[in-house]
């Protein structure tokens, strides 16, 4: 069977059935996703290869639990993603020297270049990291600061409060237009293509 | 409502772990109930999985895959319990072609009177439950390699309707972390409630569900944002089945 060809909920259910080659398509069309955000907030190459390895071998052991209405494929898996490294960069308390959390450095068209063999497929993500890129550098920049410190970080509401010296409803109030904002740039457009 | 749109302006801040405990908890037990909010969480949580491609992308090394796939194989090659897990209908094939004809029938003859002992003590299996009914169910929760020397019971009422946790030597999580309790039956995982453990690692509370306990199949506990999660994301610490 060419494991490439099957949809994410598919792949997930071969790799209940424990097909190796199942979890090595997965593997292929996520670990780019998965290692890049354990990257980005651990700041340590080594660290997000140890949390990659961790992730798709959880997806392996634990692939029975999935559930698609609730939520796609790739959404769990940047979940487990972030809570793993979130935890991992919680227990170390510190951070690599100059390592910065925001999305300050994203330019919109930047893109590294890749060694993976499928242009396909890497066009695909090119192009929704652009759009993504693209929603969250139209927030304001008060609401980028106060999301990035939720989704890179962690932090709750009152911690953010705390870093940034603000009352905690302006707070709350940020980080819930910045959501809704971003929810009706990407999910409508979505819609609309 | 206003209970309902005071809940659904925090589903956003749900969907990115970043409520404090109190609130988050209050979010888990409407989601329980509340359809409306339980689709606007799966499209927060859409976003937030979205946030992930505006991180540079970047390949991992080779290396990872070669070391996943190695760790596969090796959990694969431990035991029977690790083999593939092939489908029922595979692995009869599979059985039955390496059989010759004579084997074949007396096989079939075997599996016959498998089947039909094993009708007969599902039977009194079903006769001794209704027996038991009376009295309350004990379900043992077994630790996993993340919590090991951990251990944690659940006391079912006989009516089914009520229920107690007690776990022990559970490690304690610092305070952006919870224990989240699972109910599970058919494959679906409904909240069964979010805990903390004290300095010893015990904790003790009651287990509210809509549903009768007795009608869940089996019980787990994972690690979980503090408040908890819609499903289960973190590590499995405990676990049982009724």
């Amino acid at each position: 069977m060419d494991y490439s060809k099957l949809d994410d909920v598919s792949l997930i259910r071969e790799i209940a059935l424990a097909r190796p080659d199942a979890l090595s398509a997965l593997y292929d069309r996520y670990s780019r996703l998965v290692f890049s955000l354990a990257l980005h907030i651990l700041g340590e190459a080594e660290a997000a290869e140890e949390v990659t390895q961790d992730v798709f071998f959880r997806i392996w052991e634990k692939a029975e639990i999935y559930q698609a209405e609730q939520a796609r494929v790739s959404t769990w898996m940047t979940s487990i993603t972030r809570n793993r490294s979130i935890d991992l960069l919680r227990k170390r308390k510190v951070r690599p020297e100059g390592h910065s959390l925001g999305w300050e450095e994203f330019q919109p068209d930047w893109e590294p270049v890749s060694e993976r063999s499928d242009p396909e497929a890497l066009t695909a993500d090119a192009i929704q990291s652009q759009r993504v890129r693209a929603a969250v550098a139209s927030l304001p920049v008060e609401q980028q600061r106060a999301l990035a410190m939720a989704f890179f970080e962690g932090y709750s509401h009152s911690e953010i409060a705390e870093r940034l010296g603000e009352p905690l409803g302006t707070i709350k109030t940020r980080i819930r237009s910045g959501m809704q904002k971003l929810r009706s740039l990407l999910l409508e457009e979505q819609i609309h293509i | 409502m206003e209970n309902d749109s005071h809940i659904l302006e925090l589903i956003p801040a749900y969907a990115l772990d970043c409520l404090e405990r109190d609130e988050a908890q209050i979010v888990a037990a409407h989601l329980e109930e509340c359809n409306e909010c339980q689709k606007a969480l799966s499209s927060f949580l859409e976003v937030s999985g979205q946030l992930a491609y505006a991180v540079p992308q970047v390949d991992p090394p080779a290396s990872v895959k070669a070391s996943l796939m190695r760790r596969v194989q090796a959990g694969q090659q431990a035991g029977p319990a690790a083999l593939p897990r092939k489908s029922w209908l595979e692995a009869v094939q599979d059985f039955f072609a390496q059989l010759s004809p004579v084997w074949v029938i007396a096989s079939l003859a075997v599996v016959g009177l498998l089947v039909f002992s094993n009708l007969f003590l599902w039977v009194q299996v079903r006769e001794l439950r209704a027996e038991q009914q009376t009295t309350m169910a004990v379900v043992g929760l077994n630790a996993t390699e993340f919590a090991p020397g951990s251990s944690g019971t659940i006391v079912i009422s006989r009516d089914g309707l009520y229920g107690t946790l007690v776990v022990e030597n559970l490690p304690i999580l610092d305070e952006t972390q919870q224990y989240q309790l699972w109910l599970i039956q058919d494959g679906q995982r409904t909240n069964g409630g979010v805990f903390s453990v004290g300095y010893h690692g015990y904790a003790s509370q009651e287990i509210h569900s809509e549903q009768p306990l007795g009608s869940f199949t089996s019980f787990g506990i994972t690690i979980e944002p503090a408040g908890g999660s819609p499903q289960p994301t973190g590590q499995k610490v405990l676990g049982g089945d009724l």
